[in-house]
């Protein structure tokens, strides 16, 4: 027989088709079978009886190899699925990942570890701590705040004037008293043109003019003209003075002429007697409550505070002291400002 | 040629929206894939992914599947170019068969249950096995491909054929020559031999 002839009597012999008895080759192929049986046995023997792979492992391959075509799994637990088996192709497919992934798997199982340690090892014990703290009380805006709520004083008279709270506290006391000046029902001070004593007609207009700022808070235009102001007694000047610092604490509105009047007042001079000194004290009364109000210039210790409301009983005396030698004492107008006032 | 005992085409039924046949064949035949990777030297997880390749690539070849195509032939053509395109990936595999050695010792019970045959004989087969399987592993690779696909899957010369891509002719030439190296291998050989 030649190599063709062995190569055909091979493939009978692989061929569960052909009999064995096939003629003069019955033997070789019968041999031939013998063989290819032991060696199937052979190549087969180790894996089929390997404990590695049981059934188990078996069936859990066919329950993957299906979960992913037949029974797969379209809802979120297949895509998770999909993406472990990918995580595992990669991960078997590359040394460096693995070692990638057991390592960060290791740092992961530390921290707790670390964290327990951390905590334990202290010597406080470890604890939730609650308590309350004070509010802060210094607020990092309070400049910015009191910066735009204080009011910008501007004087042209003042060269140490008191602080701006101050003059504010004292002009609302002002406005306070003066806004309560009068009695109510109590007709205010009307003054006829052709009443009383002429020698006294200033000092009664400017009283009319003081009563008629307190109550109907109208202003008497002629207050701010120095016409009759140039031949004004010092008593009428007081009084004048007086409604110009009544309208500044009442309406904030300051005179032109408050500076210049205020001014004239302190330089005026008073002959001795007890006139004269009760007229001192009134022009002092006046200043003083210009400059508790921010109109005159004040020494560094001057209190606001300290300074006597308008119209106070200290006044009214020093106004008749001072005004005993004038025709202004008895005077209607006087009696009615009075009457009115307290 | 032996053929797989199957009722009808899995991949056929399929492909005409019964899933059931391809899900038994799984069930039945999931082995034998695992077997022929490793017999090709895959370790044992390296095995069951790569049955598992063959399985996925016969389920999504259901589509364009031809009912004339060979189901046999195409599940091994499937499986050794899985195996192929593994080993190009991987340099640390052999692509010689490596059948573990370690199990030679545990597979004696297994020959005990499957053949009723006294100790002496048993002897004697595990080590006619072991020189058969020795001499596998000896075998060129090409010569080797043909022998365990004609005689461990039992297919068919034209299967083998269009598995190997290589004519009828070559598959018969190679089949003669790995048989006769085996068998010398146990101290036999062909009567009247002629190469």
């Amino acid at each position: 027989m030649n190599e063709r002839e062995f190569e055909d009597l091979v493939e009978a012999a692989l061929d569960p088709s052909v009999a064995d008895s096939s003629g003069a080759q019955d033997g070789e192929l019968r041999r031939l079978r013998d063989f290819a049986a032991r060696a199937r046995r052979a190549a087969l023997e180790p894996v089929a009886s390997t404990d590695a792979w049981s059934e188990m492992r078996e069936s859990a391959l066919v329950g993957r190899i299906l979960g992913r075509t037949t029974r797969e799994d379209l809802s979120w637990r297949g895509e998770l699925r999909i993406v472990a088996s990918f995580v595992r192709e990669r991960l078997s497919a590359s040394p460096l990942l693995r070692f990638v992934a057991a390592s960060l798997a290791l740092h992961l199982a530390a921290v707790p570890v670390l964290a327990a340690w951390y905590v334990y090892d202290r010597d406080e014990p470890p604890g939730l701590q609650i308590s309350i703290e004070p509010a802060v009380t210094d607020s990092p805006f309070d400049d910015e705040h009191e910066e735009f709520d204080t009011p910008v004083v501007m004087s042209d008279d003042t060269l140490d004037a008191p602080a701006s709270d101050e003059i504010e506290n004292a002009t609302r006391r002002a406005r306070f008293v003066l806004s309560r000046a009068f009695t109510p029902g109590v007709e205010r001070v009307v003054v006829a043109e052709s009443s009383g004593d002429p020698t006294v007609a200033l000092e009664r207009n400017l009283l009319e003019a003081r009563s008629r700022l307190l109550a109907e808070r109208a202003w008497s235009d002629w207050l701010d003209e120095t016409e009759r102001w140039t031949d004004a007694t010092t008593l009428a000047r007081v009084l004048w003075v007086e409604t110009l610092l009544d309208r500044l604490a009442l309406e904030g509105v300051r005179s032109p002429r408050l500076g210049p009047f205020l001014n004239d007042l302190s330089l005026a001079s008073t002959t001795g007697g007890e006139a004269s000194a009760a007229l001192a004290a009134l022009i002092d009364l006046s200043l003083d409550r210009a400059r508790s109000y921010g109109a005159w210039a004040a020494a560094a210790d001057f209190e606001p505070s300290a300074v006597p409301l308008p119209l106070s009983a200290a006044w009214f005396d020093a106004l008749e002291r001072a005004a005993s030698s004038t025709a202004l004492i008895g005077d209607p107008a006087w009696d009615s400002f009075q009457t009115w006032t307290r | 040629m032996a053929d797989w005992d199957l009722r009808s085409d899995p991949l056929a039924d399929l492909r005409d929206g019964d899933p059931g046949p391809f899900e038994a064949f799984v069930r039945s035949h999931a082995r034998v894939f695992f077997a022929y990777f490793r017999r090709q030297g895959a370790g044992q997880h390296r095995a069951e992914d790569l049955t598992q390749d063959v399985f996925l690539k016969l389920y999504h070849h259901a589509a364009r599947y031809r009912s004339e195509d060979r189901f046999q032939a195409l599940c091994f053509r499937i499986a050794r170019n899985i195996w192929i395109d593994d080993r190009r990936k991987s340099s640390t595999r052999g692509a010689n068969v490596s059948i573990d050695r370690d199990s030679d010792a545990e597979s004696e019970a297994r020959a005990r249950e499957v053949e009723d045959v006294g100790p002496v004989e048993r002897v004697s087969i595990h080590e006619e096995s072991g020189r058969l399987r020795g001499a596998l592993r000896e075998l060129p690779e090409p010569h080797r491909a043909v022998f365990e696909l004609g005689v461990i899957e039992e297919l068919g010369y034209a299967d083998i054929g269009a598995i190997l891509d290589i004519p009828v002719g070559t598959v018969k030439s190679r089949m003669y020559h790995a048989v006769r190296k085996l068998r010398r291998a146990l101290g036999e050989d062909f009567e009247e031999g002629a190469a």
